[in-house]
Parts: structure tokens; sequence; C-alpha cells
């Protein structure tokens, strides 16, 4: 069996954790001779980009990616998925994250398109380079919770968008209303019109406080 | 005599020349009253009689008033009737002269004099009056006395002028012409001061009359020029008539006949108009021929008596005229030097002139019979009569008369000639001297008199003056006090706004404190989630991911336990970030709701009020996201609003009602106590902080309300002007 060159970026800014990666690909290569993997490192998405850009036609075939990167501007993790994947759509993504949020999964899922899309929590040496595996050999893989989130799509409301999900999930993650606006680059009125819709979608009195709303979002399944 | 003619005129000229010194004094102290007399540039001469005056014509009238209603008051008033009963027998002519004193001192007992009051005083008026027809001076005395001692008691000018007039008519009778012209003077005073105008100028009249008894045309002319100012106001003819008549006599003495002229057409212009128009019209022949005769035209002043004389049935009545008209006649025909049937009138005029007193025209008489018998050569006789004449005239004080006397007696007896116009020199100087003392007092009371009315308008004036200041004073005073008064209001106001503003800055200061802090908190612990997440827990996966790593040999017992310890790192991994989650969640910091403090403020004022109370709201969110300072305004109106009914609506039951109708929130506090009139509610500082408020929520305050069916108050507010 004739052994397979692959190059990877690995997007983490923490060091160890990268490290961890590595163990995992090196106990890999040393099972099977399928695949040689030549590894580079990215800590923050400026690095990334840097990298991404030096390639000069070098094939990249894999790139593990962490949402949760240390960003000083608006530009995430989640931002530089969406561009790998424009500038790069031959190569295969593997989301690797610690946030297990529905939204966000919805919309890494979204914008991203990964191969695979790891929930740090449940993820071990294995299962990790079972991951890896799957997806070198083109099969999505996905975390249990992740595979859930994807089962709880088809009960989403048809009449929320991308905007109402966002909305209630920076609520829950504490935000004042006031705040929403500069993050989702709506006006307040239409935070507030959101909001009353979203009550009216759940069938809930327009005077109730955004923790009932928050409480029926969660039991809808929508955060 | 020609030559003492003129010796008596030329004085006569002295005093005119002396007399425009007076007019111009007159003019300087008295400007007002020099710019209303009309100086004639004629001069004037002397007159002699005519002793009318307007003052029986108006007791007449007040006899006339007082005897009308006598039969309705008869009997109520015995004593009335008594006292016009005596007073009127008093006056009849019919009893002797000692019976009528003695009715007349009846008629003065019916009265109570004591009394003090204007009735009592027009009586003992009447009284006076009639005792001065009487012509006895010790019971005029006394009754003037008495009255004007009640008129200074009763302090009324009108009376006090009334007593002064009866002392003046007195006194002129009696030929004392200072005092009676004192008497006249004051009691002008006196009318001027009661605002009585007709009397002040009769007054005039009267003092007119005087100043040209005393030769002193001048003065008596701008005196009846003054009455007649007056007169004319008031349309008085037959004064006017007599102020001419009495004016063209003067005129007439001092020989300006063209003057005298003009004034008797003058006074024959109000004789259609007067009441006794035949007698008056008899009156002006009189004087014509009088005037022409004096000119020495004789042949033209015989008709003119002549025409008088054919209206004999009037003169009967009037026989002190008709002796006048007689004598004068036959002198007129005596000095044509016609002698016969002279002497026949003559003597009818003498005796009619005594059977009535008339004591200056029996002079004239016995003057006129001396120049008969002068003319007719019967010198004895002609001294005889003029001696009669000079003793009467003397016996009487008429000094014109015994100049006269003297100057014929010195023509008729030669031997004692010189003697007689010594006497008439001497006379004549004394006169003089006596006229121009009696001119300089009268100067001086009139220069008095002016004097006075001038400063009591002065004084008038004065007051006048110092009540205006002192009105002006006391509303600049208020004005300062009730302007003090609102300063301090509005700075109370002022303060009580600036207080409340105070308290709602520091409310919404220690709201935005509180919503700091509880930010603060959240940051904190969405800091603290953060941490655990990301360094922790990537931490404590790393070590997990990397000790799975680990490969292990050794007894199965301690690999299997050294898996169970990795599941536990896992579990500790997991649980810590479900913690961090947990953390991370929207921490709403809890916060008492509005809506609970309205509710709470309804309870307190449910207390106070002792009314049951119903509280609805059927959007609470919204009224949750009214901003601060809107829920500030809305909570203290709905704190005055229930105040007020607490205190003063004696409700059993106040409902609150919170809604939203489209864009408005509305507030409804409808109470079932006793209402108000609301157009009769004044304005207090609750309602224009009710209002105040309204206006800053920019909503809309409505009361409706009616005595004994409640109140019901409205507020409305756009909900999105007063949004977070």
């Amino acid at each position: 069996m004739k052994t397979k060159g692959i190059n990877i970026l690995m997007i983490d800014d923490h060091p160890l954790i990268l490290k961890s990666y590595v163990d995992v690909l090196k106990d890999m290569e040393r099972a099977s001779e399928r695949y040689r993997f030549s590894i580079d490192h990215a800590h923050s998405t400026v690095e990334a980009h840097l990298f991404l850009n030096m390639l000069k036609g070098r094939q990249l075939h894999l790139i593990f990616l962490d949402l949760g990167l240390p960003n000083n501007s608006s530009y995430s993790g989640l931002d530089l998925g969406g561009d790998i994947r424009r500038g790069f759509p031959e190569v295969k993504i593997i989301i690797i994250t610690s946030y297990d949020s529905f939204p966000l999964i919805q919309k890494a899922l979204g914008t991203v398109k990964p191969e695979g899309l790891l929930i740090k929590g449940e993820l071990n040496p294995d299962s990790l380079a079972i991951a890896i595996n799957d997806v070198l050999q083109g099969i999505p893989h996905y975390t249990k919770t992740v595979r859930k989130y994807l089962t709880h799509k088809e009960t989403t409301p048809p009449l929320l968008d991308h905007y109402d999900l966002l909305l209630l999930y920076h609520l829950s993650e504490g935000k004042q209303t006031k705040e929403i606006p500069a993050m989702l680059h709506i006006s307040l009125t239409s935070v507030e019109k959101r909001k009353r819709r979203l009550k009216e979608i759940l069938k809930l009195e327009a005077g109730c406080t955004d923790v009932q709303l928050l409480n029926r979002a969660k039991d809808e399944g929508l955060l | 005599m020609v030559l003492v003619a003129n010796t008596v005129r030329n004085p006569i000229m002295k005093r005119i020349d002396y007399h425009n010194c007076l007019i111009l004094r007159e003019a300087f102290y008295n400007r007002e009253a020099f710019l209303t007399f009309v100086y004639s540039p004629y001069p004037n001469i002397m007159s002699t009689y005519y002793p009318s005056r307007g003052r029986e014509f108006t007791y007449a009238v007040l006899l006339f008033l007082c005897i009308v209603p006598l039969p309705y008051l008869a009997q109520i008033q015995q004593a009335e009737t008594d006292f016009e009963k005596y007073l009127q027998q008093a006056q009849q002519d019919t009893f002797s002269l000692e019976a009528r004193k003695t009715f007349l001192r009846i008629a003065h007992t019916t009265q109570k004099f004591p009394a003090t009051d204007s009735i009592t005083y027009s009586r003992l008026s009447k009284i006076v009056e009639v005792s001065y027809h009487l012509n006895d001076s010790v019971l005029f005395h006394e009754f003037a006395k008495e009255a004007l001692t009640l008129a200074k008691t009763l302090n009324n000018p009108e009376h006090l002028g009334d007593a002064h007039w009866n002392y003046g008519s007195y006194f002129e009778r009696r030929k004392k012409y200072d005092s009676s012209y004192v008497h006249y003077n004051t009691a002008y005073k006196y009318f001027v001061a009661a605002d009585n105008e007709y009397y002040a100028a009769k007054m005039l009249y009267n003092m007119g009359y005087i100043a040209g008894q005393t030769y002193d045309y001048t003065g008596a002319e701008i005196l009846l020029f003054r009455s007649i100012k007056i007169f004319e106001r008031y349309n008085k003819q037959l004064q006017l008539y007599r102020c001419y008549n009495k004016l063209g006599n003067h005129a007439d003495d001092m020989e300006e006949f063209d003057k005298s002229l003009v004034y008797y057409k003058k006074a024959s212009s109000f004789i259609p108009n007067l009441k006794n128009k035949t007698y008056y019209q008899l009156e002006h022949w009189n004087n014509m021929g009088v005037r022409l005769y004096k000119m020495e035209f004789f042949t033209e002043a015989i008709p003119y008596f002549k025409k008088a004389l054919a209206h004999r049935d009037i003169l009967k009545t009037k026989p002190a005229l008709y002796a006048k008209l007689l004598d004068n006649l036959a002198f007129c025909q005596l000095s044509l030097g016609n002698y016969e049937n002279v002497l026949e009138p003559m003597r009818y005029a003498l005796a009619l002139r005594d059977s009535i007193g008339d004591r200056s025209g029996m002079v004239t008489s016995r003057l006129r019979f001396a120049n008969y018998y002068g003319k007719k050569g019967d010198t004895l006789t002609a001294i005889g009569q003029a001696k009669l004449g000079l003793e009467l005239a003397k016996e009487n004080h008429f000094t014109p008369e015994v100049l006269l006397a003297l100057e014929m007696l010195g023509g008729l007896d030669k031997n004692n000639a010189v003697s007689y116009l010594e006497q008439y020199l001497h006379l004549n100087k004394s006169l003089n001297a006596r006229d121009r003392n009696m001119r300089n007092k009268f100067t001086a009371i009139q220069f008095e008199t002016d004097k006075y009315i001038a400063e009591n308008e002065k004084l008038f004036r004065q007051r006048l003056w110092i009540s205006i200041a002192a009105i002006t004073v006391i509303i600049f005073v208020l004005l300062i006090y009730w302007n003090a008064r609102q300063r301090a209001r509005n700075k109370v106001l002022l303060f009580e706004r600036e207080q409340q503003q105070y308290n709602e800055d520091l409310f919404i200061m220690r709201l935005k404190q509180k919503t700091n802090l509880e930010k603060g908190k959240s940051e904190e612990r969405q800091r603290i989630s953060q941490e655990l997440h990301d360094d922790i827990v990537s931490r404590l996966f790393t070590l997990r991911f990397r000790w799975l790593s680990v490969s292990l040999t050794g007894e199965a017992k301690m690999v299997s336990l050294h898996r169970q310890f990795l599941e536990l790192l896992e579990e500790l991994e997991f649980d810590i970030r479900t913690l961090s989650y947990d953390l991370k969640k929207v921490i709403f910091f809890w916060e008492e709701k509005y809506l609970e403090i309205l509710e709470r403020i309804l309870e307190e004022k449910k207390t106070i009020g002792g009314f049951d109370t119903l509280f609805e709201c059927t959007n609470p969110g919204d009224w949750e996201h009214l901003n601060p300072l809107a829920k500030i305004h809305l909570q203290r109106i709905f704190e005055e609003v229930l105040q007020n009914i607490a205190k003063h609506a004696q409700a059993k039951m106040v409902s609150v009602i919170m809604s939203r109708e489209l864009g408005n929130l509305e507030l409804s506090i409808i109470d079932n106590g006793k209402g108000m009139n609301l157009s009769k509610i004044r304005k207090g500082f609750g309602m224009k902080s009710l209002e105040n408020r309204t206006e800053k929520l920019q909503g809309k305050l409505e009361m409706n309300s009616s005595p004994g069916s409640g109140t019901t108050v409205e507020l409305q507010i756009p909900f999105k002007l007063n949004i977070e």
C-alpha cells in the first residue's frame, strides 16, 4: 500500500493541544504506512492567513481549526473557516472546538461546511484518529453532540432565521439587548422587533421577560 | 350856585382817580375776579334812592312754601300751626306794631330753640326776618344773636351766611354801612364755602349797593358786575334788572349820562320777563325822567313822568314811587318857569311821603318847597322850608341832602350865607374823609375775603394732593407687599422643584450605579467562565488527551484503575465546562419590578384612605420598559393622584387600570368618592406638578369629576417616546 503524503495545518492557540494532536498523528503514522503527515502550526487567525498566503502552489490536504481563537478584531475562527472554505475548496477541514452550543454548531456547519466537527469534551486520541481517518477517506465525521444537533435541525421552526438564533444565543450568553446591535450589525429597533416576534412564535406573552424567553427557547431546542 | 356845584364835582373826580388805583389793586390781588369784571371806560356818578333788595322776594317764597303744606301737617303738629299762625299775624299791617311784636314773641316761644337742627334754624331765621321789618332793634338783636349762635352750633356755612345776611340788612337800614358791609361780606364768604353761588351773588349786589351809598362807584361797579356774571348764569331776570338799574343810577350820579342810558336800556330789556312788569316799567320811566332833568332837559323829562302818572291804579299801591313821580314832574315844570298847578302835587307828594315814613323823600320835598318859594320870591318861607329839610336830613344823617340844604340856605339867607357855606365846606370835607375811610375799609375787607377764598382753594387743592399722594403711596406699598409675597411663594415653589429634581437625579444615579454594579458582576462572571472554559478546560483536555496516548503496561487491574481515573478526569472536564456555561448564562439581575413598586404605593394609600383597591395591568412588559425618568414621573403622578384621593375623596373603592392602546400607554385611576367641581378647584402645587410631569412625558392628562359622582383621572403617554 502506497504511503500518501498529507499536508496538514493545525490552527489552535494552545501549543499543548497542538502537541497532543501531533502525538495522535505520529501514532497513526506508526500504526500504518498509509499516511505520511507533514504538519504546520498556526496559533492565531493572523498566523493562519500568513501561512496560507505562503503556500505557493503546495497542496494542503487537511486543516484542524479551533473556533475559540483569540481575536483582537471581530474576525473569529468561524470567519477564518469560511474564508478557507472559499479560498481552498479542496482542502478538508476538521473543526475541533470546545463550544457545543447549538447556534454556533449550526453556524459552523452552515458557513464552513467542515468535513469533521469534533467537540473537545467528547474527544480522545482514539476517536480523533478515527475521525481523521474518516475525513481523509472522504467520510464526514461528527461527534455525538453534533450528530444530535443534526437531528434537531428538523424541529427548528422554519420562521426563525440565522439572526434570530444568534440573537437568542447572545442573550443566553448574558449580553444585554443594547449590546446586540453591535454584534449582529442590525439596529436596536430590529432587535426589539425580532424579540417580539420570537415571543409570538414561542407563544409567550408580549410582556414576558427575557429569562422566560430563553427558558422557552431552550425547551424548544433552539439553544 | 354854579360855583358851589363845581366844588362838589371836583372831589368826585378826585375819587375817580383814586379808584383807578383801587381797580389796579383789586386786579393784582384777585386776578380771577378782575377778569370777570367788564370795565367800562365811562366814569360814574352818584345816585341816592333805590332801596330795592332781593330779600323779601325769597322770604315770600319760603313763607309760601311753608304755608302751602300747612293744612296737611296741622293735625300732626300743633306747634307748627301755632308758629305759622303767630308769625303770619306778626306780619299783618292791620295789627298795631306792639301787637305784632307780641305775636312774634309768641311765635318764638312755640319753638323749642335749644333744639339744634336745620328746620329750627330756618324758623328762627323767619322770626329774625319779621323782627327786622318791625323796626325794633332790641327785638332784632335778641333773635339775630340767637340765630347766629344756632348757626355756629350747627356749623353750617349756609346758615351762618343767612345769619350774617340778617345783620347786614339790619345795619344797612340803620345806615351803618361799614358794619353792614362787613356782615354782607362775611355772609358772602359763607355762601361761597356752601357753594351757594346765587346767594353769594346777592351778597355781592348788597355790597355793591352799600359801596354806591358811600360814593364808591368804581367799587360798586366791580361788585355789581361780579354779581351780574353769576345772575346771568342762573338767568335771574329781576336781579339782573336791579343790577343794571343800580349801575344806571350810579352813572347818573356821576353825570355819565351816556353810560347811564346804556345801563337803563339794558335794565329795561329784562322788564318784559318780570312778574310785576308794569311797576318796573313805571320805575324805569321815572329813572329816565330823572336822568333827563339831571341833564337839565326838563321839557324832554316831563313826558316820561306824565306817561308814568297815567297808571294811577298801580301807583296807589306804590305810594313811594307815586310821590317821586309827582314831585319830579312838579320840579321839572317849576324849572321851566311854570309856577301854576305845581304846589298841589308837591304837597300831595309830601303828604304821601309823610304817611309812609319816607324820610329821605320828605327832605327832598322840603327842599323842593324851598326852591319853589325861593323862585316865587317868598324868601322867608323858602328859608323856613330849607331849614326844616336841613334838620330832617341832619336827624337822619342824609348827608347829601344836608349839603344840598346848606347850599340852598347859603343862596337864600344872604345874612347867614357865609356861615352856611362854611358849614357846607366843613361837612363836605369830613364827608370826604369818612367816605375815603370807608372805602379803604371795604377794599381791605374785599381783599381779605379774596385772600380767604384763595386760601380755601389752596387748602382744598393741598388736601386733594395729599389724598392723591396717600392713595398712591398705599397702592405702591400694597404692590410691593404683593410682589414680595409672590416672590416668596415662587421661591418656595422653586425650592420644592429643585428638591424634587435633586431626588430624581439621585434616584437615577442610584439606578445607574446598580446597573453598573450588576454589569460589573456579570462581566466578572463572564471572565471567570471564559477563563474556566478557554484555559482550565483546555488544559484539562490536553492533559487527558495526552495521558490517553501514553501506552500502559502492567497489571490489568492497575490499567483498569488508570482508565477509570482518566474517565473521572473527563467527567471533571465536562463538569467544569458545564459550570463555565452556567456562569456565562445570562444572569439577569433581579430588580424590583416597576408594577410591584406601583402596587406597593397603592397598598400604602389604601391603608391611609381606607378604601378597597383593584389593580389591573394588561401589558406589564411595556410598563417595565419605560425609561427610568419616565418611570419616576409616572410614579409621582400615580402617588399624587392617590394621595389626593386618600386625603379628600372619601372613596370606598379605587381602581387602577393600566393598558396599552396602539402606541399609547394608558393609566386610569377611578374612585367612587365625593368628587368635586373642577372649575372651582384652585390650581395648587399638586395640580401644577401633575401637569408638569405629564408635559415631560409628552402625554395627556384628563380629569373628569362632578360633585357626588367620583373622580376619574386618565393619563395617556406615547410609548415610543418614553422607552429605554
